[in-house]
């Protein structure tokens, strides 16, 4: 059947803000911390929807959170939680997605394109998030860092290894599709 | 979304339940403006509102307590950081008190703590100042997280999804039917892919996948089926929605019809005095 790609992405969209959102609840027990997989979906929306449908399935994801649907990490929701001492990390999820979706398409979507985007979109979300930490609470940088970057940039290489794997073996899928 | 999380939406007969959902956003967003700027004594005035709410709500708050257990060991780090780190008088535990009686090489053991705690280590205490600024930070924080949780457990996803189609309306290029197709969709979505995801992982276990101790296998291993999964899912809705000639121009078959207690304009001047207070007293 022929659909048109604006209701197919329209449908793909919701579908990675309801992945972000879940994301938030999906943790892979790895050592004492188990890895959340929220960032990596927000990473892999950006390379398979692109920069456009991308940034909509985030903002869509925000909207939710902000509106007060419980999708932020912790099952809660609303506007509180963008002023909160995390929400520089979920703003910071916006330039991430567009600028890992533009480096992506620029370097012709191979693998290690895709894998210097996420790197790159990873270090944007920690660049937004650990400064705005920092001044919602008043701690110093190095305090900032210690408890909202280090603890986590580990997982963040396995889940962009991980996530690297996934978009290279996704995308046929849904070149398939007519995406 | 039911067995998700106890933040999600319950019946009740109370005011909060059938007010307009608008009303509510709005008053919110109000609230936890202001609240960034409150002082201990507003603190304490939004606070037993907010505990009424939540009394009157029969919530249940041994249980939400519990759900929100990583975020309240942050809001704790918070308050321990500014304490150790705000400069200001030492703030001494009565522990300390009964050394006042001993003494080191002839010097009051009190003053060599202070001497090394002010010139040695000037972090090693915690300060007054740091006290009452830590915990005056933490306070803010879970209050909006309180109202958050509030809205969240007393608004329908239906009545949300109009509420965003509202207030995207007057927005210029800003397809707000588009987006309330979006909303309906992702809260399909959602209780749908944490369903896959048990499948998925009970598959995975039945596997022995859970003895894999390679991490990028393990994440590998369970969203490669489940994204195979949610898009067949997805690829089936989009081809139901075209074979009903899905377009952002239908008609709409009920105009959006918010609930309204009655009560909104109280609501609207409550808060508006409740920020009043905070912000000029």
């Amino acid at each position: 059947m022929n659909i048109s790609k604006d209701l197919r992405m329209t449908v793909y969209s919701s579908l990675f803000a309801a992945l972000i959102a879940a994301g938030a609840y999906l943790a892979v027990p790895i050592g004492p911390v188990p890895i959340v997989l929220q960032n990596m979906f927000v990473l892999m929306a950006a390379l398979l929807l692109g920069t456009r449908w991308g940034s909509a399935a985030l903002m869509l994801y925000l909207l939710m959170g902000a509106s007060g649907f419980p999708v932020f990490a912790g099952g809660t929701g609303g506007i509180g939680r963008l002023f909160g001492p995390t929400g520089g990390y979920l703003l910071g999820y916006i330039p991430a997605v567009l600028v890992t979706g533009f480096i992506s398409q620029k370097l012709g979507k191979k693998l290690l394109g895709d894998i210097a985007a996420m790197a790159i979109g990873s270090l944007i979300v920690y660049s937004a998030g650990v400064p705005w930490l920092k001044f919602a609470t008043a701690m110093s940088w190095q305090k900032a860092f210690l408890l909202g970057m280090y603890p986590f940039v580990i997982g963040d290489l396995f889940k962009i290894a991980a996530a690297a794997y996934c978009v290279k073996f996704l995308r046929p899928i849904l070149h398939k599709s007519d995406i | 979304m039911g067995t998700l999380t106890p933040f999600s939406y319950r019946t009740g007969n109370f005011l909060l339940f059938k007010m307009d959902v608008r009303c509510k956003i709005i008053c919110i967003c109000f609230l936890t403006i202001v609240a960034v700027n409150a002082d201990y004594l507003h603190l304490c005035l939004i606070s037993a509102v907010l505990s009424w709410l939540l009394y009157r709500c029969n919530f249940n708050i041994l249980r939400f307590l519990k759900e929100i257990k990583y975020f309240l060991l942050l809001l704790i780090f918070v308050f321990i950081v500014r304490g150790f780190t705000t400069p200001g008088v030492p703030l001494y535990i009565p522990i300390f008190e009964f050394m006042d009686k001993f003494k080191l090489m002839g010097k009051d053991i009190v003053d060599i703590i202070t001497y090394i705690n002010i010139n040695i280590l000037p972090y090693s205490h915690i300060t007054k100042e740091g006290f009452i600024d830590g915990g005056k930070v933490a306070w803010r924080f879970f209050i909006i997280i309180i109202m958050g949780i509030l809205f969240s457990s007393s608004t329908t996803s239906s009545s949300l999804k109009d509420s965003v189609m509202w207030f995207l309306k007057p927005i210029p290029f800003v397809p707000e039917k588009r987006a309330g197709v979006m909303v309906s969709l992702f809260v399909r979505f959602l209780p749908l892919i944490l369903e896959k995801t048990l499948e998925v992982s009970d598959a995975q276990k039945s596997r022995c996948a859970h003895l894999q101790k390679n991490p990028v296998k393990k994440i590998k291993n369970l969203t490669v089926p489940l994204l195979i999964k949610v898009f067949d899912s997805a690829d089936k809705l989009a081809v139901a929605m075209a074979s009903r000639c899905y377009n952002d121009n239908r008609t709409e078959i009920t105009e959006n019809t918010f609930l309204r207690s009655g009560y909104e304009n109280q609501f609207y001047a409550g808060t508006a005095a409740l920020a009043l207070i905070i912000l000029f007293l």
